[in-house]
């Protein structure tokens, strides 16, 4: 039977289609991956299922019956829960509170049940296994625990059916197999479950049924048995693609160092230690990569390195001159390239011109002044100059940021710290939301910035990234560093173990 | 900017007059009068007759000044609601200063009153401003609750130590007539209109065209973006604050200087020039010729509010009602790409009807 | 002596405390509510305005609570619906509550309304036993209704904050919006029920402070009462104990300013800094309390 079906499902953002005729149905107690790039329009279909958009055209079909769902609760009442990438839950509120919020046990029609509420949520937590503790919480809570809060959440609900978005993104490789048997258990429990993803290797593992769409259309849909994931990344990517980056490590021979760490140690506003006695150097020519599971000190260490975190145990110099400490403006006067963590809130203003963010940083160089004053005359040839030479593709140039793709965003980035000339460019999640396409290119300018002699910090969790781009891998866990590794001898399942902690003393 | 931009910008700034004028009109026809009479009253005498429109673009030189002071502080999403406060102290210093002035030559004397009202404007917003800084305190608590103490000190002083014993209400002494600004011919500009124009030319060339303009304007959008791009918000909060210090003192120091001669309770009138600029600036769309332009029109408003008190029948005090009205319906934006105010309004309605209909 | 001062402070306190403890709800729903001193103000006016003309008090007090929730649904309106920007409407409606009262005293062709026939003192109530308790019933008994009915609001507001729905969902509509929609919660109709609890608190402040306390109305009686129960809210992070617990150190200050001001001679008309001066310095030493393992640069903006 299929539990659901979506019949020519049409969303459409103004002139853009996002989702074009999508007819898909979903068996009863299966699990169903649906994969697609970045801007494919998994999540459109997704939050037009959940009731969080409205379709232009087209029909819903659940448990053979029509639907129009107006908001995520007339789903959940239909049968249907979903678990977004982005957790929704209340990190001030305990667990129990979390999972019945909305869905209160009440006394005397007014005052809530505690002591019940703690109850029914410990036996939900029983039943499926799921280690916690009702009372926790959840900003104590690491990441693996917030899911399986947020799976409890639906289940409460009594959802048959469960969407997941991205749902391992976050997790570790260990992290990713428990939650890969939670699903078999969760199906084996009679729950239907949909999962949108773009990483094929866990595709391959999970999934009874793959749809593939690309720029918002089905392009199939395959059984796992008769598709490799090859197949798979051609369908979605509409091309042959080369899964494996192309290894760019060089060796580094006895190359100068221009980036040293000492001894960083830096605690939280709670007082918690999230960085303990970092060090680490970078070489002229050398790429780092700092790899780890989110959450383990690495946006600290990143804030500390940027100069958005001021830091009171440890050193930085640069080439030989001491930069800790410093702010961000002086970071970049003194070379230091930085293409931050999260692109809209950090590298770019979204509500600023593309010319007013191709200054951003750089905004007090005398190049683009006349006498003291902005000279937009200077500043547009500036960003002309970006958008032909890195090949960014924007509707109007006059326009605000925003309206860029996320791959055009971050070539805005790269090429306005690029052309600055840092002999170090600290790069946080440089490909995190991009195309594919735009990743290619982005690898490509990093490599070459590093062949034509500096040094780049790469920060980021998606580890095949790491693994390719990389010289020299360094891996964090709990605000530590526990290991370095040499790429090229080292396979991804031994960096999961560092990753997840495990690793004996003498290695790290 | 582009060319579809300023057409809404005009709109959202004469939607809420339209409207706050629209509901004036049937506050002054409840009372037995008749709003056309009354608006006419209001705007022919302020706006089209010589002498009128000179008293106009006096009353908003003040205006300019406190407008502006909020716009710059406001478009970096800093909210200093102490200009009211550092207006009345920046007045309250000249006209001191200006006593201990009376030997020098007038040009002099008024320099350094404008310096004094100048520096007591500044000092005024260095304290939330540090305080914001390095403490993270809210500076507009702040600013609110420092304008009622600086309105008690200078209360206090006034009726104390400053008082002027043979006058037979409570003020300072007056200013002699050697310190204030001289008027042009029989209008009541004065020399204070000028330097508030190029005070206004600066500041243009400042908000629209500078460095600092720039990273105010990126603070504003997106404070984490500023700092991460090196802007150093903090000490941006402090120069910002200064600036809308200076020019909010300027503007009080003028105002003694050109039209008050003594500091009395009532210096800055109810609900206070402080608050009129923030209506201008918000008329304005904090934008620097906006500001311009809504100060001439509120100071028209106020100007003409004296006609209709003494020519109808209406209590001047409606200019208030008026004025607030404006600033409720210029907080919402009526069109602009992001945020369609009238859709959202007939969706709300459509709700709760169909809730009914269930 | 000390026992008036104690005495004072509790009489000080009452507005604030209900200002606070409402605007309690409004902070914890990421609604900045300065109209606070608005509605106060707006319930001074209102009740005094009702008694004036029909000496009917139950009515005077409807009066002024409907008062309060108008201007709240105003508010809501234009800052929720409308998404306007919500400080300025703030400032807007306590620009519009007094312009509006200037306008109708002066068609009144008076300064104040001041209501002679009906003497304050009916409004106090003496607790027996405890007012025999020497200084504690000096300081104890001997309040208005409101001011009684403030210090158990504390209470029931800490109830309906931590123990009922409507608590939950405004805390969680404030710290995550999406979480509380993604459960169903209708996160306008939370924002408007913050802000029109506030908006009815605050009303009941304006009549305890014209009304009970002196039958008399004056514009801007609430000299930025509103403003200072801000402050406390901030102080206490929207928790309703803490932050009654700053508002009643403000009406310690407040009473000896004008108790010690007896005393002060010349200088007198300086002590009515104290309360605001001294709100700003408690206000910035939670601050720096706060903040004080705080190593991120950068500034979040309200």
């Amino acid at each position: 039977m299929n539990i659901v079906e979506t019949v020519r499902l049409t969303k459409k953002f103004g002139d853009f289609v996002a989702n074009n005729a999508i007819s898909i149905s979903v068996q009863s107690q299966e699990i169903r991956c649906i994969v697609g790039e970045n801007g494919a329009g998994k999540t459109t279909l997704m939050n037009m299922l959940y009731g969080l958009l409205k379709p232009t055209s087209g029909e819903i079909f659940v448990k053979g019956k029509k639907v129009v769902f107006h908001s995520p609760a007339d789903a959940i009442s239909g049968g249907l829960g979903m678990v977004h990438q982005h957790f929704k839950l209340v990190p001030s509120l305990t667990i129990y509170e979390n999972v019945l919020l909305g869905n209160e046990i009440v006394k005397s029609r007014f005052l809530i049940n505690k002591k019940k509420e703690i109850e029914s949520v410990r036996e939900l937590i029983e039943k499926y296994k799921f280690d916690l503790d009702p009372l926790a919480k959840i900003e104590d809570l690491s990441i693996g625990e917030r899911q399986r809060v947020e799976i409890l959440k639906m289940l409460c609900r009594n959802v048959d059916i469960l969407i997941f978005d991205e749902p391992t993104a976050v997790l570790t490789p260990q992290e990713v197999d428990k939650f890969i048997d939670s699903l078999k258990e969760l199906r084996s429990n009679g729950k239907t479950i949909i999962v949108i993803t773009h990483k094929l290797r866990e595709v391959m593992e999970l999934a009874d049924h793959i749809t593939v769409i690309r720029h918002g259309k089905v392009i199939g849909t395959v059984g796992k048995a008769e598709t490799t994931e090859t197949e798979l990344a051609q369908m979605m990517v509409g091309r042959k693609v080369t899964l494996d980056v192309a290894n760019h490590h060089k060796k580094i021979g006895d190359q100068k160092e221009i980036y040293r760490v000492n001894n960083l140690s830096v605690m939280n506003s709670y007082g918690r230690k999230v960085l303990r006695d970092i060090s680490f150097s970078v070489k002229k020519g050398e790429i780092v990569g700092i790899a780890g599971v989110e959450g383990n000190g690495q946006s600290e260490l990143i804030d500390s390195l940027t100069g958005l975190m001021g830091v009171k145990q440890g050193q930085i110099f640069l080439e030989d001159q001491e930069v800790t400490n410093f702010w961000p403006d002086q970071c970049r006067r003194n070379k230091i390239g930085i293409i931050p963590e999260d692109r809209f809130s950090q590298g770019l203003c979204a509500t600023m011109t593309v010319a007013d963010n191709s200054i951003a940083g750089y905004h007090r160089n005398q190049s683009i002044r006349h006498w003291s004053l902005l000279d937009y005359r200077k500043i547009n040839a500036l960003r002309d100059n970006y958008i032909e030479q890195y090949d960014i593709r924007v509707g109007n140039r006059n326009g605000e940021v925003g309206q860029l793709s996320g791959g055009n965003a971050q070539k805005l980035i790269i090429a306005r710290e690029l052309e600055n000339k840092p002999v170090l460019l600290i790069a946080c999640q440089p490909t995190r939301g991009v195309d594919i396409g735009s990743i290619e290119y982005i690898h490509t300018k990093i490599v070459h910035y590093r062949d034509s002699g500096n040094g780049v910090l790469l920060i980021s969790s998606e580890l095949s990234e790491i693994m390719a781009l990389s010289d020299r891998i360094l891996v964090m866990y709990k605000g530590k560093i526990v290991g370095c590794v040499n790429p090229e001898e080292t396979s991804q399942e031994q960096i999961g173990l560092l990753m997840a902690g495990i690793y004996d003393e003498q290695g790290g | 900017m582009t060319g579809r931009k300023i057409p809404l910008s005009i709109i959202n700034s004469l939607m809420p007059v339209i409207l706050a004028l629209l509901i004036g009109g049937i506050i002054i026809t409840m009372i037995g009068q008749n709003p056309f009479t009354t608006y006419q009253v209001l705007f022919q005498q302020s706006l089209f007759t010589p002498q009128g429109l000179a008293y106009t673009l006096h009353g908003a030189a003040p205006l300019i000044l406190t407008g502006l002071a909020i716009a710059i502080t406001f478009k970096a999403n800093i909210f200093n609601m102490g200009v009211e406060g550092q207006f009345v102290l920046g007045g309250f210093v000249a006209g001191i200063v200006a006593l201990y002035c009376k030997s020098l030559p007038g040009p002099l004397a008024q320099f350094i009153c404008l310096v004094a009202g100048i520096i007591g404007g500044m000092l005024f917003a260095l304290v939330p401003a540090l305080l914001k800084k390095y403490f993270r305190v809210n500076e507009m608590v702040v600013t609110l609750m420092l304008n009622y103490a600086m309105a008690t000190v200078l209360e206090f002083l006034t009726t104390g130590i400053f008082r002027d014993n043979g006058s037979g209400y409570v003020t300072t002494p007056m200013i002699p007539k050697s310190v204030m600004f001289p008027r042009f011919g029989d209008t009541h500009i004065t020399f204070f209109f000028v330097i508030v124009m190029l005070v206004f030319i600066i500041m243009y060339i400042v908000m629209k065209k500078s460095v600092l303009g720039y990273e105010m304007t990126a603070i504003g959008k997106n404070p984490g973006f500023a700092e991460a791009t090196g802007m150093r918000v903090g000490n941006k909060i402090v120069t910002l604050m200064l600036i809308s210090g200076a020019l909010a003192g300027l503007g009080g120091a003028g105002y003694m200087l050109s039209d008050q001669y003594s500091y009395t309770l009532n210096f800055s009138a109810n609900p206070g020039m402080g608050w009129d600029g923030m209506l201008v600036s918000l008329l304005g769309g904090h934008n620097p010729l906006g500001v311009l332009v809504a100060a001439v029109f509120y100071s028209a408003l106020k100007n003409g509010s004296q006609d209709i008190n003494i020519f109808t029948g209406v209590p001047q005090e409606i200019i208030a009602v008026i004025q607030s009205l404006l600033v409720l319906f210029l907080s919402v934006k009526f069109i602009s790409e992001n945020t369609h105010v009238f859709d959202r309004i007939r969706s709300f309605f459509r709700k709760k009807s169909s809730v009914k209909e269930e | 002596m000390i026992s008036n001062i104690l005495f004072d402070m509790i009489l000080y306190s009452t507005p604030i405390i209900l200002c606070v403890i409402g605007g309690n709800f409004a902070y914890k729903a990421n609604v900045l509510n300065i109209a606070l001193e608005g509605m106060m103000l707006s319930g001074a006016f209102v009740s005094m305005f009702i008694v004036y003309f029909t000496g009917n008090i139950p009515l005077a007090v409807a009066g002024a609570l409907v008062s309060g929730l108008l201007l709240g649904l105003l508010f809501s309106f234009l800052g929720i619906t409308c998404k306007g920007n919500v400080i300025v409407i703030g400032l807007g409606i306590n620009m519009m509550v007094s312009g509006i009262a200037a306008f109708v005293l002066r068609l009144m062709n008076s300064s104040n309304i001041y209501v002679k026939t009906i003497n304050v003192s009916i409004f106090k109530v003496n607790i027996p036993l405890i007012e025999n308790i020497p200084f504690i019933g000096k300081i104890i008994s001997g309040h208005t209704v409101i001011t009684y009915l403030s210090f158990f609001l504390i209470f029931v507001v800490w109830l309906l904050m931590y123990r009922t729905k409507l608590g939950i969902y405004v805390r969680t509509v404030g710290e995550d919006e999406d979480a509380a929609k993604s459960v169903g919660i209708n996160t306008d109709f939370y924002k408007y029920m913050a802000v029109l609890i506030g908006a009815l608190f605050s009303a009941l402040a304006g009549v305890n402070l014209a009304m009970e306390n002196l039958m008399l109305f004056t514009n801007n009686m609430t000299a930025g009462r509103g403003f200072i129960a801000i402050a406390a809210i901030y102080c206490g992070q929207g928790r309703p104990v803490t932050s009654s617990l700053f508002a009643i150190i403000f009406g310690l200050a407040w009473a000896l300013s004008v108790d010690l001001s007896t005393y002060a001679g010349s200088a007198s008309g300086l002590f009515n800094v104290v309360p605001y001066v001294l709100m700003t310095v408690v206000l910035a030493v939670v601050s720096i309390y706060r903040y004080k393992n705080n190593k991120m640069r950068g500034y979040k903006f309200e």
